[in-house]
């Protein structure tokens, strides 16, 4: 057992019990805070194997911009920040799917992996995720950006009521007028 | 180091991303012609898939490409470019009535049309995710979108359907993941069942894959969002729900089937959801979660034939393409029928409707009749006859006979809702007006807009040709 | 799959795709005209129809060049059927589906009785449209139901057989639904459900052969073409149920009370007369000519079977109330006979049931016209407000006399054909089984005439019912509707030959197959 192996497995059991936290816990801002202890966990794991900046895109993104988002929205939307009684908690049948399934995954890995040494590939750093990324993957990596524009547009227009309200209520206001020329915006 | 890049392949994917982009510019710029913008570019789109040449790939590390062009890909992406247009024609009323911001609304559904192109020609596990989740992430945003709190549901159907499908991405990646660990293998044409110690964790990864994608389907037991969204979502919404994204689904699902063993879990898949579809559908009292329910059970009857493996994709595929039709002309009848801005309705709102409306009425009639299997929607009896032929040709005559005894069921609930369209007004007690004129006076005919009509005579038209030739789809699928 | 197959001429070939074509486009006319004049909408119906009975008698009568000695090649020894007119193009390849037409000695009376009765029955629609809906659309369908009916006795590819045999679904369903007595609505229900299982289970078989002999061809595939005994076992049983459904034979007969009662009267007519007949020369056709083995182990079921039904069918008649549930069942007693017939398996026991089935055609078509008549006139179809029709309505009265002896085997007439040679065929299989189910038969055939007889004397004899006073005359286009009918009923009986002149050979093709 390296220092690493030690390593990877606190940090498996931080990540694995702050994310059982998150689920179990009444305070919406600490199972806010919870995740970002857990997602931090995972960045710390992929640097003990060696990817860099995955582990750092994970921190900007994940923690620095996600749970940044949620805390935002619990503020914004004056969430209860003392515990809360309807903040349900995992019921036995979730906890027993829950735990079969991290069971039944766990079994299934290590009868595959068994006691094999793998050697360690090169670090997984920004030349070398570029190379895979510009390399094999460029296709995926363009239909993201769609994806992720759609994302955008759709966020604002699902947060934002007014747009759009206007030109219906100018419509609506001039619709008498206007019953004859309904195909103007089509 | 980089990729090549076959440009000519890639016309398909240029076009639908640029009609995105083309209906924001045309938001933008003249706040005006978005629709019209959306529905020229789906044109282009599918005239690029035509014109994209054949047997092309790109984006290729040595014998492996993340774009394969195909003639089946091309009859897809065409489908895809078809149902964006026809619903954004669909919608053209909803829009006008102030319902959602016009220009947003076509730039959703015409990202949501790139997705789909991409899902068509993706030649690799990641880009497959991607695009599946390219096509349904504007979804979300579409059913849960309205100005007017008219739909107190929206939300919830919204919020449902979001949190199912992140959840579905989820575990096909997990999936993806575990076949890649045991295998090292992502891309379709060199997907394999694992070797040695690795056989279990790659069929695992395998079924995972399935059961993610099977959510997009929605198969039973992973169907439970269906008809809450559909329901919760304007008609338009619904209808590209029920049809693209489902033939999303059912592209994703047929790549992996081709090249993995998941027969067992697939065949489960599809007595469960055909079975559970068309009991529960029988009980409906609402119009759209009836249909809802039945395009549960039509998709059962499309991923049948994928138990058998790469033998069924392409019966599989020929009763998604006829059943993409016919269900577009359903939901776009009953959207039609109601009007703008409103939801399916109970079935006792139609009520009387084929009398009032003789042409709508008919499209409704023909696209029963075709999800039925009856003439004259004779496209539908086609789908059918294929798909038994493909399992009972496999060997599979047992599944044959459970898709053939669950069109009998389903048949009751169809029958039931086409004999509502025609029922007379039963005068109650004594009458002093004429039943009849009060009924008319008290449900007016909704007026169609040209832009509706003219997306539902095109469908009607290419459903009735179809019915008569289609031997051209069974050509086109076959190559 | 040649368009043109040797020896057929090229009118011929145009007269069997117009019978089909003539009505279809007749319903799409009818349907597209306004609604404003329904009685000239339903006048062009009558045309449309009239039309294609003279087509298709033109088909029957036309000499065909078709050198019957030409010996078609067939995998086995088993002599071939060779349609006298004939028409094949390619439709649906991925499938097998060939637009694959042709009429021959079994099915060619069938063809001119569909076209009859549409006739008949859209000149009855001019005069009287019953109430639900207008005329023009009952026409109508009536006649996208005589493309479904013809296309089913034309067709001569498996799968197209299965298409025209789901083209009458819905349109009769339509037709009980929207036109039909007070539980109508069930009734239809009923009636699609039932149909569209026995369907479903035709699909199976018909995909079980096709898969399994590579062709959709009936032609090709007469005399079993080699298909193995298993294969043959397995698409009969679902040939036989299927049919069952539609025939029908006891016990899946359940649907057909309702449905004949609550149909409206044209309805019944095209039902009882040709649309029960698509089961039983489904069950001739495909059952025993793709798959003769099964036909032949399966026999004796079907023949235990039909004869339930004959018994059945006659101790319920003789507890029935109503004058059109009575009819109802006395199809499935006949209908009993022909299926009694065609289990036999002999030469005589098909032709016993192709004249069976014309038989019963003409005569039930008859009996439900003048139930439909007797209903409008008196509002009531019970027995017990019937009576002493003779006192009131002599001619009528004379006419129910005359279909109720037709239709209990008096010979002479034309139901006497069909189950005196029924039980003749069956006495000839010889054995003890058979010799029992012939004795049965003919006792069977014994309590037709009593139930009929009692029919009679409750409705035409006694003393007048309050309901049957004050009927009208006979109007003249009833006697121009019900004519024809009486006539054939009669010419039929004397000259049976005009139904099995051609038939010797088709009957000897697929009882040679199945020895």
């Amino acid at each position: 057992m390296t220092v690493a192996d030690a390593l990877l497995i606190a940090l498996g059991a931080v990540a694995i019990g702050s994310g059982a936290l998150v689920v179990t816990s009444t305070h919406l801002v600490r199972a806010g805070l919870y995740l970002v202890v857990s997602l931090g966990a995972m960045a710390g794991l992929y640097l003990g194997l060696g990817a860099g900046l995955v582990a750092w895109v994970q921190v900007l993104v994940y923690v620095g911009a996600v749970v940044v988002l949620l805390l935002f929205a619990v503020m914004l939307t004056r969430a209860p920040i003392g515990p809360s009684a309807d903040l349900d908690r995992p019921a036995w049948p979730a906890v027993i799917v829950g735990g079969g399934v991290g069971v039944g995954l766990a079994v299934l890995m290590v009868d595959a992996f068994r006691w094999t040494i793998y050697a360690l590939p090169a670090p997984g750093n920004t030349e070398r995720m570029g190379a895979e990324l510009f390399g094999n993957w460029v296709l995926p990596f363009e239909v993201l950006s769609i994806l992720l524009l759609s994302a955008l547009v759709g966020a604002i227009v699902l947060s934002r009521p007014d747009i759009g309200a206007r030109e219906g209520a100018a419509r609506e206001g001039a619709a008498p007028e206007d019953a004859g020329h309904e195909g103007s915006d089509a | 180091m980089t990729q090549a890049v076959n440009h000519a392949a890639l016309l398909p994917l240029y076009a639908a991303a640029g009609t995105a982009l083309l209906v924001l510019i045309a938001d933008l710029a003249f706040a005006r012609f978005q629709v019209l913008a959306g529905v020229l570019g789906a044109a282009a789109t599918a005239v690029c898939a035509v014109a994209a040449p054949d047997r092309a790939a790109t984006f290729c590390t040595g014998d492996l490409c993340s774009w394969v062009v195909t003639p089946r890909a091309a009859l897809l992406s065409v489908l895809f470019a078809a149902l964006t247009a026809g619903v954004l024609a669909l919608s053209v009323p909803t829009l006008r009535e102030g319902y959602a911001p016009v220009g947003e609304f076509a730039f959703l559904l015409t990202c949501s049309m790139t997705g789909g192109v991409v899902v068509a020609y993706a030649g690799d596990l990641i880009t497959l995710i991607v695009g599946l989740e390219t096509l349904t992430l504007p979804l979300y945003i579409l059913v849960g979108l309205h100005r007017r709190r008219a739909n107190p549901a929206a939300a919830p159907a919204a919020v449902t359907f979001f949190l199912i499908s992140v959840v579905s991405t989820a575990v096909a990646s997990l999936g993806a993941a575990l076949l890649y660990a045991a295998t090292g293998a992502l891309h379709l044409s060199e997907l394999t069942g694992g070797a040695g110690r690795f056989a279990h964790l790659a069929t695992v990864g395998a079924a995972l894959i399935v059961i993610g994608f099977a959510f997009k389907v929605a198969a039973v037991p992973l169907h439970a969002w269906a008809p809450v969204t559909y329901d919760g979502a304007p008609v338009p919404v619904a209808t590209y729900l029920s049809t693209a994204s489902k033939l999303g689904g059912v592209i994703a699902l047929a790549a992996v089937v081709q090249r993995l063993d998941t027969g067992l879990v697939v065949a489960v898949l599809a007595v469960l959801t055909m079975t559970v579809g068309n009991l529960v559908a029988l009980r409906q009292t609402r119009m759209v979660r009836l249909l809802a329910w039945s395009s549960v059970a039509q998709a059962g009857y499309i991923i049948a034939p994928l138990a058998v493996g790469a033998a069924g994709v392409e019966a599989a595929f020929a009763y998604a393409v006829f059943f993409v039709l016919l269900e577009f002309l359903a939901f776009g009848a009953v959207a039609a029928l109601r009007g703008p801005g409103t939801d399916g309705g109970t079935l006792n709102d139609f009520h009387g409707a084929g009398r009032r409306d003789k042409w709508l009425g008919a499209v409704l009639v023909l696209a029963f009749a075709g999800l039925a299997g009856l003439p004259p929607g004779l496209a539908g009896l086609f789908a059918k006859v294929t798909v038994v032929e493909s399992l009972i040709t496999a060997g599979w005559g047992w599944l044959a006979g459970v898709v053939a005894l669950n069109a009998v069921i389903a048949l009751a609930y169809y029958v039931r809702a086409t004999a509502l369209l025609y029922a007379r007004v039963t005068p109650v007690g004594i009458g002093v007006v004429d039943p009849e004129l009060l009924h008319r006076a008290t449900h007016p005919r909704v007026p169609v807009p040209a832009v509706v009509t003219a997306a539902l005579v095109i469908g009607a038209v290419a459903a009735v040709a179809l019915g008569f030739a289609p031997q051209p789809i069974f050509d086109i699928l076959a190559r | 799959m040649t368009m043109n197959p040797p020896g057929v001429s090229g009118l011929l070939q145009v007269l069997l795709i117009a019978v089909l074509v003539v009505p279809a486009v007749g319903a799409l006319v009818v349907a597209l005209l306004p609604a404003r004049s329904d009685r000239g909408s339903r006048l062009v119906a009558t045309g449309f129809a009239a039309v294609t009975f003279v087509v298709s008698l033109a088909l029957v009568l036309t000499p065909s060049q078709r050198d019957f000695g030409w010996f078609r090649y067939t995998a086995t020894d088993a002599i071939p059927v060779v349609p006298f007119a004939e028409v094949d193009l390619a439709w649906v390849p991925r499938l097998g589906i060939d637009f694959h037409l042709g009429i021959d000695g079994i099915s060619y009376p069938l063809v001119v009785l569909t076209a009859l009765l549409t006739t008949l029955c859209c000149a009855y629609t001019v005069w009287k449209v019953p109430e639900g809906g207008s005329g023009r659309t009952l026409a109508a369908l009536m006649l996208v139901l005589e493309v479904g009916i013809l296309g089913t006795f034309l067709a001569l590819d498996l799968v197209l057989f299965f298409i025209f045999f789901e083209v009458v679904l819905l349109p009769m369903y339509a037709v009980i639904a929207g036109w039909g007595g007070v539980r109508r609505r069930e009734a239809a229900r009923k009636f699609v459900l039932y149909t569209l299982f026995g369907s479903v289970l035709l699909l199976l078989g018909v995909i079980t052969v096709v898969v399994a002999a590579g062709t959709a061809d009936m032609l090709a595939l007469a005399g079993g073409f080699g298909l193995s005994r298993t294969t043959q076992y397995v698409a009969f049983t679902l040939f036989a149920i299927a049919f069952a459904v539609k025939a029908p034979l006891w016990p899946l007969h359940t649907w057909l009370p309702d449905a004949h009662t609550e149909a409206p009267t044209v309805g019944s007519v095209i039902l009882a007369g040709v649309l029960l007949k698509m089961g039983t020369y489904g069950l001739v056709r495909v059952g025993v000519g793709v798959a003769p083995e099964g036909a032949a182990a399966a026999g004796p079921v079907l023949g235990i079977l039909a004869v339930a039904a004959i018994l059945a069918g006659s101790l319920i008649c003789l507890r029935q109330t109503e004058l059109k549930r009575l009819i109802a069942y006395s199809s499935v007693g006949h209908m009993g006979f022909v299926l009694l017939g065609i289990a036999t398996g002999t030469a005589a026991g098909i032709q016993a049931a192709l004249i069976g089935n014309i038989a019963h055609g003409v005569i039930t078509g008859l009996l439900f016209f003048l139930a439909g008549a007797i209903k409008d006139r008196g509002h009531t179809g019970d027995l017990a407000d019937l009576g002493g029709l003779r006192e009131t309505a002599p001619r009528l009265a004379g006419l129910l006399g005359f279909a109720a002896i037709a239709s209990l085997g008096l010979p002479g007439l034309a139901g006497f054909w069909g189950e005196a040679f029924a039980v003749v065929a069956a006495i000839q299989r010889g054995s003890a089984l058979w010799i029992t189910l012939a004795v049965l038969a003919a006792v069977g055939g014994a309590l037709t005439a009593v139930y009929f007889l009692r029919l009679l004397r409750r409705v035409t004899h006694g003393p007048a019912t309050p309901a049957v006073t004050g009927f009208t005359a006979i109007a003249r286009p009833e006697w121009l509707a019900w004519s024809p009918l009486i006539l054939l009923t009669l010419v039929v009986g004397l000259v049976p030959a005009l139904v099995l002149a051609a038939s010797a050979d088709p009957v000897a093709a697929l009882t040679g197959a199945l020895r």
